[in-house]
């Protein structure tokens, strides 16, 4: 039993070293295609095809309406603008690249990010966000 | 929050807290080498499928851990079909697993287990729901029965 346990941690630790791996190449492409906006940016990539996409957007308004000019939104329809899409290596929407302000891609969100989680990403991009006047 | 007046809501912590039991009985099933166990939970994962009521780890969430305020409701606006696919592949697989465990065949048993495990745990970390993914794709393709479409965004 402990080797199966030690096998499984090993394989979860696989797992997980494997999809950081993806994601730092994933960030490192998308760095490669961005252009910088000169202040820490969010590129929303969404789709009529995506109904929880609804719900991001209502949260990046938020966000855009408690931050103002701290940060710059972009948002993609990833079905319309497939080769930007596919430039940036978007393989599923909703997802959200959260840049500084030099262009670099920072964070990957691989589906819905709710406020909490994109405030935490922007304040490590140097965005002074107060949660406290956004509705969680 | 606030939220959005439709009738597709789905209650995402719902389907973390399936995700989580689903994760961790495979999980303890590969330790103690236990297939019956393996093939448990694709009996839940597939009666939940088919009578989602019926879903074993869903009811302990709405009717132990939700009530206690151990875990908070996220509702979103969502289609519930492509998440009861997604449920119903992974039951397939891990039913599919189960068997070849029964039958001697322990590599390839294990390994579709583990599958089910890496895509539960891609979708319970990560947001991404493979199954969901598959749906959708099959959706835009035009293969009956597979008519839930995301509504139109303003």
């Amino acid at each position: 039993m402990i080797e199966r346990a030690l096998i499984a941690a090993g394989l979860l630790l696989l797992g997980a070293c494997l999809f950081l791996a993806f994601r730092a190449g994933h960030l490192r492409r998308a760095t490669r295609r961005a252009t910088a906006a000169g202040k820490p940016a969010i590129l929303y990539f969404r789709s009529d095809l995506c109904l929880p996409c609804q719900t991001q957007g209502r949260f990046l308004q938020e966000l855009q309406a408690a931050l103002g000019d701290q940060i710059h939104i972009e948002r993609i329809d990833a079905h319309a603008e497939r080769e930007k899409a596919a430039q940036y290596g978007i393989f599923t929407v909703p997802t959200t690249l959260v840049m500084d302000a030099h262009g670099a891609v920072r964070h990957a969100n691989y589906g819905l990010a709710d406020v909490h989680k994109l405030v935490g990403q922007l304040q490590t991009v140097g965005v002074g966000a107060h949660p406290s006047h956004l509705r969680m | 929050m606030s939220v959005q007046s439709t009738d597709r809501l789905v209650d995402h912590a719902a389907i973390r807290v399936n995700q989580a039991f689903i994760i961790g009985l495979l999980l303890l099933a590969f330790v103690l080498n236990w297939p019956a166990l393996a093939a448990f939970v694709a009996a839940v994962m597939l009666l939940g499928t088919l009578a989602p009521d019926l879903a074993l780890f869903q009811r302990i969430y709405r009717d132990l851990l939700k009530p206690r305020g151990l875990i908070r409701p996220h509702v979103i606006a969502d289609n519930p079909e492509p998440h009861r696919f997604a449920q119903g592949f992974g039951g397939v697989v891990v039913a599919l697993g189960a068997l070849a465990l029964f039958g001697g065949w322990t590599v390839p048993g294990w390994a579709l287990i583990w599958l089910v495990i890496a895509l539960a745990g891609l979708n319970l970390g990560v947001g991404f729901c493979a199954g969901c993914f598959v749906y959708y794709q099959l959706n835009r393709l035009g293969v009956p029965g597979f008519r839930a479409r995301p509504i139109r965004q303003e």
